[in-house]
């Protein structure tokens, strides 16, 4: 049994046991994608029987960054772009609680890529929401790493000279083992989808298409949508990283051409998980490493032996 | 104090200096003797001098001095990189077979000693450093046998096979000397004790003290001279239930670290030199979020890439200053190798029982150097861990508010809040980097605000009245003549001391282990005549706050030539500024 009383309860869990008494009322603008992601975590978590006290939800800065803010769980804000490392120490350190890690396309794509990079690599076994609304929001609408060529904002005048970055193909060359693209205006399909991630042992990486009517005006509300395991006009099999690779880069292709594409691109069930590594290797003890602290019978372990090897 | 002995070996980089010198320096402890030793090194692995060096008495020994009595030289520039410390009655150790025509200076002893075919008779050529160990421990009288359990230690994981060839090359070289040379020891003859010694040097004592304050998490990324706490941990920690985390960065490693201690493990991160750069905008959310954190830095010497290899403590003010707005924190500045220990313990309790940063601000001159200790310097039934207002399930509802909402930045006496760890029902709650309320909601609201600033710096007001802030102190209390320092530099004030008595100089020393909060030293300066503080910088960074804390004058000795204080050096310093005018 877990010395965290939250872990593992049993209870029926009430969707309304997601909104917080604090903040009630999220303060993103009329019309924003990002309500997408919070209505579909809150019916995600009650369905997968999560209690809020063992979720903790780690965020970066932006619009985004405040999707906890309006989610009752454990919640804490990083500064931007490091909600993945602090959110994959914390799964280390007590693997019994769910960790999401959660930011924008500028939070995750790019301050902090070099993260999402090597979580992916190393498998870490945590579900990474990307709001991926093709802007920086907060700052008031700069160009970001997923910008369309062309586009046009108050730092990048003459428009983005850049081709945006790929985020699924990125992180599937990187290591992810869950990838999966959905969108706000997609709510059954996103709802499914944080399931699974959430499900998955491993890094799951769903990119969430979120429209900011605020400040990308020239961009699309990401409708009409096409589910890539829906339509008859696409075809293949999730578990194969070479099919996987060949619809991502259309997908990505076409987004900015107007065509929305969603769905599962790649799940691998197989690739152990960072910490299944370490354990396999004997570098990662059987009981979580905040566990013992809580055991009253047990007695700090004092480290007599260390010394031995000193003399 | 009995009659010290100054050994070194020296060559390129990727001669397996390091490890010789090891093997010397324990073999010396076990035999009941001290040790100090010390390194030059190069940061390049292969090519570039390297030495390992040994300063040996039956007193205890905390310094380097400018003597080299014996020297194991495998390089010409061996030599030359040490003609400084070389003396007339100085004995030097080199293969006259090999390439190189050893330049030695007339008046010294040079005693050539076929290493390399010595070491393939024992059993291949790679054996010529253990060679010269037994052609050293010949010529200071140290018997020969006293290297048998260290070849054993250091060689017993590759079979008995190789340990037998590498006694039978310490052998070898020893007898070439006794039966080549009539030495007579020259004179020394190393005396033995029945004193069971342990030997570490500063980030084996930080590694271990971690473990031993129940650090369970450890996230790093490797720099010189910080990479060998990570490396000391890594298997070790996990048998007490850890683990240590390479990180892809030091971004990341402080901010792993973090996130560790948020999901309830004490947790640390060590660095240097630009890694503790890269960290610094984590500082203020391990403030504001109420995160028990312990960062070590391991000084270099900087600014930028600086020298990777060489010490000095240019980060004073970055530990303390470090970071945008204004975080409060704890600097902890061990001054030895065994408070390396005791500090580590101390700023684990202190992280955790004010949920503030800690600095645990070391040096390289101590993580490289070895030093011999009796065990009970590191009594571990000492160790006490304080996890401070950590709340369990039965304890959450005392800080819940009228709408049964968890109060993690409570507004308490002490300022000290409670903290629920996740997995705890009824503690959820948001923290985060942003201004907050009591509930960790963000604000702006101008009471909030002051609130939660004064709360978090009652946290330290609180630690100044409850914990002990004392420094340590040295030579006469009623003297004149008053010398301050901080860090590392505690070993060679203490022994120069020794050599300022022969002068007739009466010194008291204050060596301070804690940079915020301090003790206040103003009635000590006040009731000096002259004060002089010494630190390896060049702007003075201790002397600056200890004027401001005193508003008054002190005299300065920097040095940032790389190389750390060496107790001759210092002693005649001290005595120059003390005869100096204080400056206006
Ligand atoms: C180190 C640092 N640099 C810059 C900023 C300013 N900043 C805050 S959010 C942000 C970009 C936000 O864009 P994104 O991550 O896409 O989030 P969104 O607001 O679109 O959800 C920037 C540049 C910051 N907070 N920290
Ligand atoms: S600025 Fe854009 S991303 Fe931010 S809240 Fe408004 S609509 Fe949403
Ligand atoms: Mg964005």
């Amino acid at each position: 049994m877990s010395a965290f009383n939250a872990i593992g309860e049993e209870r029926e869990i009430d969707r309304d046991e997601f909104t917080p008494g604090v903040e009630p009322q999220p303060t993103w603008c009329p019309g924003c994608g990002d309500f997408g992601v919070l209505k579909s975590l809150k019916q995600a978590l009650p369905e997968l029987g999560k209690n809020p006290e063992e979720v903790l939800t780690v965020t970066g800065i932006g619009c985004s960054g405040k999707l906890n803010s309006y989610l009752d769980t454990y919640g804490f804000h990083t500064i931007h772009g490091r909600s993945l490392p602090v959110a994959r120490a914390a799964k280390l350190a007590n693997p019994e609680l769910e960790v999401i890690a959660a930011g924008g396309d500028g939070d995750g794509y790019g301050i902090g890529g070099n993260h999402w990079i090597h979580s992916a690599r190393e498998n870490h076994d945590i579900t990474y929401i990307v709001f991926n609304n093709e802007i920086f929001g907060l700052t008031k609408g700069q160009t970001s790493p997923t910008s369309p060529k062309g586009h046009k904002s108050k730092t990048q005048p003459s428009g983005s000279a850049k081709t945006p970055l790929r985020p699924l193909s990125t992180s599937l060359n990187a290591g992810a083992s869950y990838i999966a693209r959905t969108a706000a205006v997609n709510p059954n399909q996103a709802k499914e989808i944080i399931k699974e991630a959430i499900e998955h042992d491993g890094f799951a990486h769903v990119d969430f298409l979120t429209q900011c009517p605020t400040w990308n005006k020239d961009a699309r509300q990401y409708v009409p949508y096409i589910d890539i395991q829906e339509s008859d006009d696409y075809e293949h099999d999730v578990n194969d990283r070479a099919e996987a690779a060949e619809i991502m880069r259309e997908t990505e292709d076409v987004l900015n051409e107007g065509t929305v594409l969603t769905g599962r691109y790649y799940v691998d069930d197989e690739r152990p998980s960072y910490s299944q590594e370490k354990h396999a290797v004997g570098e990662m003890p059987d009981q979580p490493l905040a566990e013992r602290y809580f055991d009253d019978d047990a007695e700090w372990e004092r480290s007599y032996d260390l010394l031995e090897r000193h003399k | 104090m009995a009659e010290d002995l100054n050994w070194a070996i020296g060559g390129e980089a990727g001669d397996g200096i390091d490890s010789t010198g090891k093997i010397f320096a324990q073999a010396l402890s076990r035999a009941g003797r001290h040790v100090f030793t010390s390194k030059d090194f190069a940061s390049r692995i292969r090519g570039g001098y390297t030495a390992y060096k040994i300063r040996t008495s039956v007193d205890r020994v905390q310094s380097v001095v400018d003597r080299l009595d014996i020297l194991v030289a495998l390089t010409q520039r061996t030599i030359d990189e040490n003609l400084d410390e070389l003396h007339d009655g100085s004995a030097i150790i080199y293969d006259g077979e090999r390439s190189w025509e050893a330049e030695i200076p007339d008046e010294m002893t040079a005693v050539d000693v076929p290493l390399k075919s010595l070491a393939e008779d024992a059993g291949g050529a790679i054996m010529r450093n253990i060679v010269a160990l037994g052609a050293a421990c010949e010529i200071t009288g140290f018997d020969v046998e006293y290297l048998d359990e260290s070849l054993e230690k250091r060689f017993g994981g590759k079979g008995s096979k190789i340990v037998e060839n590498n006694k039978e090359a310490a052998r070898l070289g020893q007898e070439y000397v006794q039966e080549n040379y009539d030495l007579d020891h020259l004179g020394y003859s190393l005396e033995t004790t029945d004193e069971d010694y342990v030997l570490l040097n500063g980030n084996e004592a930080i590694g271990m003290g971690a473990i031993a304050a129940g650090c369970r998490f450890y996230a790093g990324y490797p720099i010189t001279p910080a990479t060998s706490i990570m490396e000391y941990l890594t298997g070790r920690i996990e048998d007490y239930g850890g683990h240590v985390v390479q990180a892809e960065d030091e971004l990341s490693a402080i901010n792993m670290a973090l996130g560790g201690a948020r999901a309830g493990a004490r947790a640390m991160t060590a660095t240097s030199g630009a890694g503790i750069d890269l960290m610094t905008e984590t500082f203020g959310l391990v403030a504001t979020s109420e995160t028990p954190l312990v960062i070590t830095d391991v000084q270099r010497s900087g600014p930028s890439t600086g020298m990777p290899t060489k010490q000095e403590q240019g980060d004073l003010n970055m530990a303390l200053y470090g970071g945008h707005g204004e975080v409060p924190r704890f600097v902890v500045t061990p001054t030895s190798i065994d408070e390396c220990f005791w500090k580590t313990v101390e700023a684990f309790n202190l992280a955790e029982k004010y949920q503030t940063p800690v600095f645990l601000v070391s040096d390289l001159a101590m993580s490289v150097t070895e030093q011999t200790f009796r065990p009970e310097a590191f009594d571990m039934d000492e160790v006490e861990i304080d996890r401070g207002k950590l709340v369990d399930q039965d304890e959450v509802d005392e800080w819940l508010d009228e709408q049964g909402r968890f109060r993690a930045h409570a507004d308490t006496d002490d300022g000290v809040s409670p903290r629920a760890i996740p997995g705890t029902i009824d503690g959820a709650h948001m923290s985060t980097g942003l201004e907050h309320d009591e509930l960790g909601r963000r604000t702006e609201d101008q009471d909030t605000r002051v609130q939660q600033v004064d709360k978090r710096y009652r946290k330290v007001e609180t630690a100044e009245e409850q914990e002990e802030w004392e420094y340590r102190e040295f030579g006469n209390a009623d003297a004149d003549n008053l010398v301050i320092s901080w860090g590392s530099n505690e070993g060679a004030l203490i022994e120069a001391l020794d050599y300022l008595e022969e002068d007739d100089i009466d010194v008291r020393v204050i060596s301070v282990p804690y940079i915020f909060p301090r003790p206040d030293l103003s009635e000590e300066m006040e009731a000096a005549d002259d004060v002089i503080v010494v630190e390896a910088n060049a702007t003075g960074q201790f002397a600056d706050l200890l004027e401001h804390d005193a508003l008054t004058r002190v005299k300065r000795i920097n040095k940032y030539t790389g190389v750390r204080f060496k107790a001759d050096e210092l002693a005649e310093e001290i005595a120059d500024q003390l005869s100096a005018e204080v400056p206006a």
